[in-house]
């Protein structure tokens, strides 16, 4: 613990897209952080997350501010935990760098890589920190990294990661009609019932891919709606693959998806193999786990999602092998490294280059796969 | 559980590497075996040993050779055989088709049938409610050499086609370091599935498999699969002889079982392979063969 105060946190929207409400722990329990108010621009978001960002404030026992630029003014505000919807981020972003704030960003800075360059240039020309809490301190890429260091593989050759969301409740796709490869994202990500699932879970697999290799050379990637009407209507993807070489010719694959309520013990795969020269390593971030069987709870199982949420972005189905972890998605880790980062003047782990490239990696799959599976080079 | 091997006087000469060698302890349950020759590596096994085929065939034993692993001397071994009127069984192809034909040898493309894994795999596909197939990922052992990448390649392939259908697209990625080889396999089917097939350079112990379907995953965990021993130097794997199909398929392609000898690819995508992954290796970028 610091001998200073805590750093001010400011949360900026509460969006039914984000992750805002899994942050809200980490900040709350952290000796050296506390949350100062919760903000968002009342005139220019609908009722309910209007309602949803003040519940949230009131919970917290702290100020709801309806603007933005308002709340980014207050001097007990060190960091801004940015969750905005992703076609906001970006401005939000350069804003709070601006205004000298530290920025704590949910997954992607923003929807095209032009906002994404927008904030690593924010970031570096006022001289403030910023992480992406999201891709790095889980267990899984954690567990990667000892393994790498270790020596154990030898030369690594490969990375392949399987990271799946047993969630939601598919409904048959019309399978019989024509199929079109998915849209372009074209700068728009939001969807109200769905959202795009190489960049919403692939997000994470690529994360891994870029702690263990290279830059990323050439991408290949295909996706198509195959569990939920609503991707099927919407000519976007709930599943995909996507593979990719970097400069020294190393080898990555994953997929990404949502893939419909028990489907597995855990709530989804989420695995990596590190292959090198001299051994193949198996990591399973859902382990070590324990199994419960309980008769009841599985007969009566509530797999059926809410109907607030239908593809379970804030909730998830019953499990019966729930990992023992207390932090697997490495939520508190991230928080540690960007309280040491600010303590120490020093660069957080994953930062914004790194979720800019993380996202570069991602266009270039939907590139791919818009063209039915052509080669897409990056370099 | 390994058990204690049979072996005959006379009967098959096994060949096969150090990433195959799992196989050996059960092939005497299926067919009598003779000996057991290297193709590389260190290999530790009960059967008696030959130095080469020249010895195994000069002993008299040999009733057959099973070639279950590649290496860059197999097609004159093959020869050798021929001359010898010892009929040899390969699990994949020898380089260049005329070489085939010289040599004489039975490919029995079809190993991949008799793992116990895939067999589960095509009944549970086959359920109404796996639904439509959507992703394979399968990873392989075999990229000791790029024979062996090619073979595995190959029944990786094969298994794709059999479970999600024709590809539409084929990508071939590859890469090597230390002398060994590692490729992934990328295929799009005209239905919209897609596979990702892993071959490393380094055994593989139970395949690891999984299938995902619109109703659902099917997984075979592999290696985690396998009766573990536990004492004070720590836990280690035993093997498991009924993960490796070898000893099934050997014995059905000597009694002449189509499922044992068919290939479900054509001949020249399969040739075409091999030189795809020398290619994709030397470019450090994907190649693309469909």
């Amino acid at each position: 613990m610091r001998d200073e105060a805590p750093y001010g946190v400011l949360l900026l929207s509460f969006s039914r897209h984000s992750h805002q409400r899994n942050f809200v722990p980490g900040f709350v329990g952290h000796a050296d952080t506390r949350i100062v108010a919760v903000a968002d621009d009342d005139e220019t978001i609908d009722d309910d997350l209007r309602q949803l960002n003040r519940r949230h404030a009131a919970e917290l026992g702290v100020p709801y501010v309806g603007n933005i630029a308002e709340a980014l003014a207050r001097q007990d505000v060190d960091i801004v935990s940015i969750a905005h919807d992703i076609e906001r981020r970006a401005e939000l972003a350069v804003l709070a760098a601006t205004a000298g704030k530290h920025l704590w960003i949910d997954k992607f800075l923003g929807a095209t890589l032009g906002e994404c360059d927008a904030v690593v240039d924010a970031v570096q020309a006022n001289g403030i920190r910023a992480i992406v809490p999201s891709y790095h301190y889980g267990s899984l890429v954690q567990q990667a990294l000892t393994v790498l260091a270790s020596g154990r593989l030898g030369e690594l050759l490969g990375v392949h990661t399987d990271v799946l969301f047993s969630k939601g409740w598919p409904r048959p796709t019309n399978r019989a009609s024509p199929r079109q490869p998915p849209l372009l994202p074209a700068g728009r990500w939001k969807y109200p019932e769905l959202k795009r699932e190489l960049l919403t879970v692939g997000a994470y697999s690529v994360g891994l891919l870029q702690a263990c290799l290279g830059t990323a050379k050439t991408v290949i990637a295909h996706g198509r709606a195959h569990f939920f009407q609503e991707h099927d209507d919407s000519t976007t993807e709930d599943f995909a693959t996507l593979t990719l070489t970097d400069e020294a010719g190393r080898i990555g694959t994953l997929c990404a998806g949502r893939i419909g309520v028990a489907t597995h013990p855990s709530g989804g795969p989420a695995l990596a193999r590190l292959v090198g020269a001299r051994a193949t390593i198996s990591i399973d971030a859902k382990r070590p786990a324990i199994n419960a069987f309980l008769r009841q709870e599985i007969v009566d199982a509530p797999y059926q999602p809410a109907k607030e949420d239908p593809m379970q972005w804030a909730s998830g189905p019953p499990t019966q092998r729930p990992p023992l972890s207390a932090d697997p998605a490495g939520l508190l880790a991230a928080l540690d490294d960007f309280i040491g980062a600010l303590d120490e003047n020093r660069q957080p782990a994953y930062s914004v280059e790194q979720a800019r490239d993380n996202m570069e990696i991602l266009l270039a799959g939907y590139r791919s796969m818009a063209s039915g599976g052509d080669a897409v080079d990056l370099r | 559980m390994s058990r204690p091997p049979t072996t005959t006087d006379s009967g098959a000469i096994i060949l096969c590497d150090s990433l195959r060698a799992g196989a050996l302890a059960g092939l005497p349950r299926h067919l009598p075996v003779a000996g057991f020759v290297s193709t590389g590596g260190g290999v530790r096994t009960e059967l008696p040993r030959f130095d080469d085929v020249t010895a195994a065939l000069d002993a008299g034993v040999a009733e057959v050779v099973v070639i279950l692993s590649p290496y860059r001397g197999m097609a004159a071994d093959a020869l050798l055989c021929r001359q010898r009127q010892v009929p040899v069984i390969t699990a994949g192809p020898m380089p260049g088709v005329a070489q085939n034909r010289k040599t004489g040898y039975v490919e029995a493309a079809g190993r991949w049938r008799y793992h116990l894994t895939v067999q589960r795999l095509f009944q549970s596909s086959s359920r109404p409610a796996f639904g439509s197939p959507v992703y394979l990922r399968h990873i392989a052992g075999g990229g000791r050499n790029v024979l062996g990448l090619w073979w595995a390649a190959l029944e990786g392939l094969e298994l794709i086609a059999g479970l999600l259908g024709t590809p539409r697209r084929l990508w071939v990625t590859a890469t090597r370091g230390g002398g060994r080889w590692h490729a992934t396999i990328t295929v799009i089917t005209i239905d919209e599935a897609s596979a990702q097939l892993v071959i490393t350079p380094t055994a593989v112990s139970g395949d690891e498999m999984m299938l995902l379907g619109t109703g659902g995953l099917l997984w075979g965990e592999g290696v985690r699969e396998h009766v573990i021993e536990q004492t004070d130097g720590g836990s280690r794997l035993l093997a498991d002889d009924e993960a490796w199909p070898d000893g099934r398929w050997a014995a059905a392609a000597i009694a002449g079982d189509a499922l044992a000898l068919q290939s479900s690819m054509d001949d020249a995508l399969r040739q075409a392979l091999l030189p795809a992954l020398r290619r994709a290796a030397r470019q450090r970028q994907p190649v693309s063969l469909v």
